[in-house]
């Protein structure tokens, strides 16, 4: 099969990324270290510098969800000290009380705001920014076209919805950001209720001529093209099969991430949620059917990838073994953590491998000839 | 292997029939070129080929259509697509991957061919469509030209058996055009595809055509052979025209063989046209007859006094993308009461050139003046007075919910009478219906109303990119007819355009950019018959005596008294 993969442009398979991706988030789970959290933001941002082509409209995806998860934790930090839990602590300000109407007895609002509630409001909302940060590598890195090749045949439903939304949104965010132009061609002032009216409204109606356009174009091209022996419960039997088990390793995910959760039970309810989902897939994609042109490749670079992202997990595990005291340092009071040696190792690791595993790729040879012209 | 069997078409339940029991039979093998004024229906009557009309136009559909024995009522377009492939007329939103090579591959990849089969495909339309170095491209970073052929290709390679293109070549450069016009042929004779076209360039493809279907804008269609149907067409291109002016029996339909026919003429004529009268009645955007007493000769105000009559001007200016420079250091002055035409191939820097003279962007170097002011400083009024460009995507000019809205706003805006701008699209495409929305209107439509909607309040300076593609014959007369009138009342006139029928009628100076630089600057007729591609069918037909237009032939002919 290797004749007909190809090596091409891009950087590596998507599923690597992934794969990388998700294990460095594992590292970021169950910690309160703040230098662990930080470790994992600063790899998952600096390999989206390394690896990312700045050209590329996706490469800035990291860029708006880590600013918007900072802006969510500072506000997430604001309603900490708001309904200030009692955790134990220096108490740094008294807010004023509301007295709430008895049905609301068990929240208050305002009163004595500790070091302990904001220390542990901020280690949340650090972990959350570290894992949007890792979730972010692969969009960031991988052109969403690509992703949706790499995606099984199963779910085409989802497909045809997936490149509609990859196509038209920027299409329009394009043609926003021409607007003001054409406001000025035809003389009328860049700002105003009533400009900004029409702006959306032509905005939304390019988008929804797009998309309509690009739809009918998948359909008279054939997409989703089934084969006449497939009868409509078939399709149906296959999404209730995939929707369930996707909904069994969630819940599996869940237990995993309670810190009162049993492990076992969480991690596994993930396996064989996993199973199951690739069972189905695997189902779907035989009653398809479409047929893969040049297959994208799954190069050695990718496995480096995949061990690079093992071994920030197997850092975190090898901590929680050897040294667990340092994965949930004191809080009361807050101190300098004491560094996790072997979480900050496989951490590097991952970065290392991220950031110089050439997968199987050279960048392409994209010369912007004329794009608008 | 098409047959459509007493089809009718509204969109509304009982409302006016866009196409009216229409019967037609196109056998295998045949180019079926689909001719019509512009919003007539074309694009209508080929999506019901296609199974697109009624599921994704909405509308009422009568009758049957039927392709390759399946009636498309009861088959989906997707169970179609391996007996079936459409271009849209916007192929730049039909693209559903972002790579070449992957674009050729999807629709095979949905008709699950296999993948050794799939290969060698692609490798042959990337061949046969000379895509072959770009297979790797990103399709955004393409030229219009190549993405149409790219879109093109991607049908190709399901191996349809019946092709439906709607505008094939009308965003093409004359080359580009040519050469999807000659893979196009080249299929039709050697693998025996069924071809249906639209087309308003006929004179780029009427040679081609083995019948020709004509939609005349009342819901009636004929179909027939093109010796028959092109005589009464209600659109016809210059050698047509030529032939029936002439008498010429039969009607020639190719350049080669009008060429035979115009031996005496050609005899008999004097060696240059002569000079043309400044006006025309054709449709002056004031009053009638409002400027046509200043008797003057169509040559443009003196070169020597440049300066006076300068209106706009770039000196020395470069626009790079992303590092790639597409206007180098170009220097080019637009004097008042002067048409000038912009010409070059697609991707060679005409579209930025008049984003940088509208102020749409500013150049990295180099200087862009309109009477001494910088056109990024210019708002709202005293913008629409100095300025009024028609973009390549006219769309973008259009905001209100209805045509008549549209048309009130711009009086509004720029100060005209009340009513001008509507009356000015009256003229232009007479029968838009003013409470349709404009996102509704056919592509030539919207087109027009976007012309209206910056030519009504005549600004001084106008800067129009590509502004024919879908307009039909009579359309592009009355545009040229404004052109002029608006040059006459001392307006200077931009024009990138690949349609030289138009440049070859309206323009006083012609410029050919290639590569961002200008490359020829001259008087429109020597420009134009001096080049291979540039020169417009008349002067094909005449070389190499120099005359542009039938009209410039018909004035040598009968000298106006």
């Amino acid at each position: 099969m290797s004749r007909a993969t190809r090596a091409d442009h891009g950087s590596g398979h998507p599923g690597a990324w992934w794969i990388w991706s998700l294990l460095v988030a594992g590292a970021a789970l169950r910690t309160t270290n703040v230098v662990v959290l930080l470790a994992v933001v600063v790899v998952a941002t600096q390999v989206v510098v390394a690896r990312g082509d700045p050209d590329q409209p996706w490469a800035r995806i990291q860029r708006y969800v880590v600013s918007f998860a900072v802006v969510v934790g500072i506000l997430r930090l604001a309603l900490v000290a708001a309904f200030a839990p009692r955790l134990p602590g220096t108490v740094l300000l008294t807010l004023p009380t509301v007295d709430l109407p008895g049905w609301m007895a068990g929240l208050t609002v305002g009163g004595p705001v500790t070091t302990g509630a904001l220390f542990t409001g901020a280690v949340e909302s650090l972990r959350l920014i570290a894992l949007l940060a890792a979730f972010t590598v692969p969009p960031s890195l991988v052109s969403p076209h690509r992703t949706v090749r790499a995606l099984p045949d199963g779910i085409a439903e989802l497909g045809i919805v997936t490149t509609v939304a990859l196509t038209v949104t920027p299409s329009a965010v394009a043609h926003a950001r021409r607007l003001g132009e054409t406001r000025r061609l035809r003389g009328r002032p860049h700002r105003g209720l009533r400009g900004l009216q029409g702006s959306i409204t032509s905005v939304l109606e390019g988008a929804f001529d797009h998309a309509l356009t690009l739809a009918a174009s998948m359909e008279v091209r054939g997409y989703g093209g089934r084969r006449p022996d497939q009868s409509r419960r078939d399709r149906r039997t296959s999404v209730m099969l995939l929707v369930s088990s996707v909904l069994v390793a969630c819940l599996g995910g869940y237990v995993m991430l309670d810190s009162q959760g049993s492990r076992v039970v969480g991690a596994g309810a993930m396996v064989v949620g996993a199973l199951l989902v690739t069972l189905a897939l695997r189902g779907a994609s035989k009653r398809s059917v479409r047929t893969r042109y040049r297959p994208l490749a799954w190069g050695g670079g990718d496995w480096i990838l995949v061990g690079g992202g093992a071994a920030a997990l197997a850092g975190g595990l090898a901590q929680a073994a050897w040294s667990a005291g340092a994965l949930s340092p004191a809080t009361n009071p807050p101190s300098v953590p004491p560094l996790p040696w072997w979480s900050l190792a496989g951490l590097l690791v991952a970065f290392g491998c991220g950031a110089l595993s050439d997968g199987a790729s050279a960048p392409s040879p994209v010369s912007p000839h004329e794009a608008t012209a | 292997m098409i047959r459509l069997d007493d089809v009718s078409f509204a969109y509304e339940p009982g409302g006016r029939a866009v196409l009216d029991r229409v019967n037609l039979a196109i056998p295998e093998g045949d180019l079926a070129l689909v001719i019509g004024p512009t919003g007539s229906g074309k694009s209508t009557l080929l999506g019901a080929v296609c199974g697109l009309v009624p599921r994704f136009s909405g509308g009422v559909l009568a009758g049957t259509v039927s392709v390759d024995g399946c009636d498309t009522a009861h088959t989906q377009p997707r169970d179609l697509a391996s007996v079936v492939g459409y271009l849209p007329q916007r192929v730049d939103d039909s693209f559903v991957t972002d790579v070449v090579e992957d674009e050729l591959a999807w629709t095979m990849e949905q008709l699950g061919v296999a993948p050794d089969a799939m290969r060698r495909r692609v490798e042959d339309t990337l061949d046969l469509l000379s895509l072959a170095e770009l297979r790797q491209r990103p399709i955004a970073t393409l030229s219009s030209g190549q993405r149409q052929r790219v879109a093109l290709g991607a049908v190709l390679t399901a191996q349809p058996q019946v092709l439906v293109l709607d505008e094939p070549t009308s965003a093409l450069d004359p080359q580009a055009a040519e050469d999807v016009l000659a893979a196009l042929t080249r299929l039709v004779g050697d693998l025996g595809l069924t071809i249906v076209c639209s087309e308003h360039r006929l004179e780029r493809v009427v040679q081609y055509a083995d019948s020709v279907v004509v939609v005349d804008g009342t819901g009636r269609v004929t179909h027939g052979p093109p010796d028959d149907q092109l005589p009464q067409a209600p659109v016809a291109p210059p050698v047509i025209e030529l032939g029936r002016r002439m008498g010429w029996r039969p009607l020639p339909r190719s350049v080669r063989d009008a060429r035979r026919a115009a031996a005496d003429l050609r005899a008999t004529l004097p060696a240059t046209a002569p000079p043309r009268p400044k006006h025309r009645a054709a449709g002056s955007l004031s009053a009638p007859g409002g400027g046509a007493t200043e008797a003057a000769s169509v040559e443009a105000p003196d070169a020597a006094r440049a300066d006076e009559f300068a209106a706009a001007s770039a000196e020395g200016v470069w626009v790079s993308y992303d590092d790639h420079p597409a206007v180098r250091d170009l220097s080019l002055t637009l004097r008042r009461g002067e048409v000038v035409a912009l010409m070059g191939r697609n991707g060679a820097g005409k579209s930025t050139l008049i984003s940088a003279l509208g102020g749409a962007l500013a150049p990295d170097r180099g200087r862009v003046r309109l009477g001494g002011l910088n056109p990024r400083s210019l708002r709202g009024p005293e913008f629409l007075r100095r300025v009024g460009v028609v973009p390549s995507d006219p769309t973008l000019l259009l905001s209100a919910t209805t045509v008549a809205q549209e048309c009130a706003d711009a009086d509004r805006e720029t100060g005209t009478p009340p009513g001008a701008t509507a009356q000015a699209l009256d003229r232009l495409l007479p029968g838009v219906d003013p409470s349709a929305h404009p996102r509704d209107l056919s592509s030539g439509q919207r087109l027009g109303l976007a012309l209206a909607l910056v030519l009504a309040h005549q600004p001084a300076l106008v800067l129009l990119d590509e502004p024919t593609t879908g307009l039909d014959y009579q359309a592009k007369r009355v545009l040229a007819g404004w052109l002029a009138d608006l040059a006459g009342h001392g307006a200077s006139v931009l024009l990138a355009s690949h349609d030289v029928e138009l440049v070859a009628e309206v323009a006083h100076r012609a410029v050919v950019l290639a590569d961002g630089e200008v490359v020829a600057d001259g008087p429109a007729g020597e420009v134009l018959c001096h080049s291979p591609t540039l020169a417009p069918q008349v002067a094909r037909i005449l070389h190499p005596l120099t005359y542009l237009t039938v009209g410039d032939v018909m004035a040598a002919k009968d000298p106006p008294r």
